[in-house]
């Protein structure tokens, strides 16, 4: 292989983001066409500066291309959340048709009014955490990169990781002060619980953490048409 | 010619393009290039985050292959991406007709 085409390829893959299975993806094809470019040359040798000539700066390039990496993945890790979510939503209605709303396990004294906005906190985070999950894979789909767009792609990130860990915090708090008497229940619930909200969290953090960065180098990508 | 006057235009081009037949990415861009009688002469590279937008966003659908020992993806057109393409397509002919008119008013 070419050593220029080796060097721009080295130029563009340090900048890139993503797992390295990506990174070869994104690679490999640019790698082709490269190769296809200097094939077509007469001589079938190129220098550094003309790959960079004919193919463009690799920072502009590699912007460009992680931009696309981070809107890949804040979508996929949207979805994974909101997969997740609707599992724990199904299971939950599963349960409590099965067992009935676990009532007996509502504490009394001072830790029944924390208990009880850990019941209500648990309810209504996982609409928003699915709204945002909806929202942040609907703008990660689209082409435009207008404000807007920007906006509320990072707003949804942010209020996917919000509600997610005050779901996390709830579910907690109900777990620490339920009724003493019922521990084993508690216990029951808790692990798969944790084990589920542990992998939202994970999700979360991730669909915002792309989101945020999908449109950090919107100035270098947007040198490009 | 100056590429800022593509700015929103060549992913209805790169559509056009691939309307015809499935293209990998250096090809995309040759055929732009021929189509345009070398007029449009973007550096190759932006060709490719080009692509991957339009992946992304369900008009283009990408399947690897392997040729002559490389990796190669290949591109081709959506039901989605056909009627970007004819929705772009109407919409530049209204307002390549509107420009036309106000430019040929001389006073």
């Amino acid at each position: 292989m070419s050593t220029a085409v080796e060097r721009y390829l080295r130029e563009v893959g340090s900048r890139l983001p993503g797992s390295r299975r990506v990174r070869a993806d994104h690679l490999d094809e640019l790698r082709d066409g490269l190769l296809t470019a200097v094939e077509q040359r007469p001589d079938g040798e190129t220098g550094y500066a003309e790959v960079v000539a004919d193919f463009g700066d690799p920072a502009v390039i590699a912007a460009a291309l992680g931009r696309e990496i981070h809107l890949r993945e804040a979508r996929r890790s949207a979805l994974r959340l909101l997969g997740v979510l609707v599992v724990m939503a199904v299971l939950w209605h599963a349960y409590r048709d099965a067992y009935g709303t676990p009532s007996a396990l509502i504490p009394d004294g001072w830790s029944r009014p924390v208990f009880l906005a850990g019941t209500d906190i648990i309810r209504i985070a996982p609409a928003v955490a699915m709204a945002s999950a909806v929202l942040l894979a609907a703008t990660a789909s689209l082409r435009s990169a207008h404000t807007w767009v920007r906006f509320v792609h990072r707003a949804s990130g942010v209020g996917a990781l919000f509600a997610t860990t005050l779901f996390c915090l709830s579910a907690a708090a109900i777990a620490a002060t339920a009724n003493a008497a019922h521990r084993l229940e508690v216990l029951a619930l808790a692990l798969p619980v944790a084990l589920l909200t542990a992998f939202l969290l994970w999700s979360a953090a991730r669909a915002a953490g792309h989101g945020r960065r999908a449109f950090q180098e919107v100035e270098t990508a947007s040198r490009l048409p | 010619m100056n590429h800022s006057i593509l700015k929103g235009h060549l992913d209805g081009l790169i559509l056009s393009v691939l309307e015809v037949e499935p293209l990998h990415g250096y090809a995309v861009i040759e055929a732009l290039r021929h189509r345009s009688d070398e007029a449009l002469d973007l550096p190759s590279g932006t060709i490719y985050p080009a692509l991957r937008r339009l992946e992304r966003s369900g008009r283009i659908a990408g399947e690897w292959s392997v040729v002559e020992g490389r990796r190669r993806r290949t591109y081709r057109l959506t039901a989605a991406g056909a009627a970007t393409l004819a929705r772009e397509r109407s919409e530049w002919t209204a307002f390549s007709a509107m420009v036309d008119r106000v430019l040929a008013a001389r006073p």
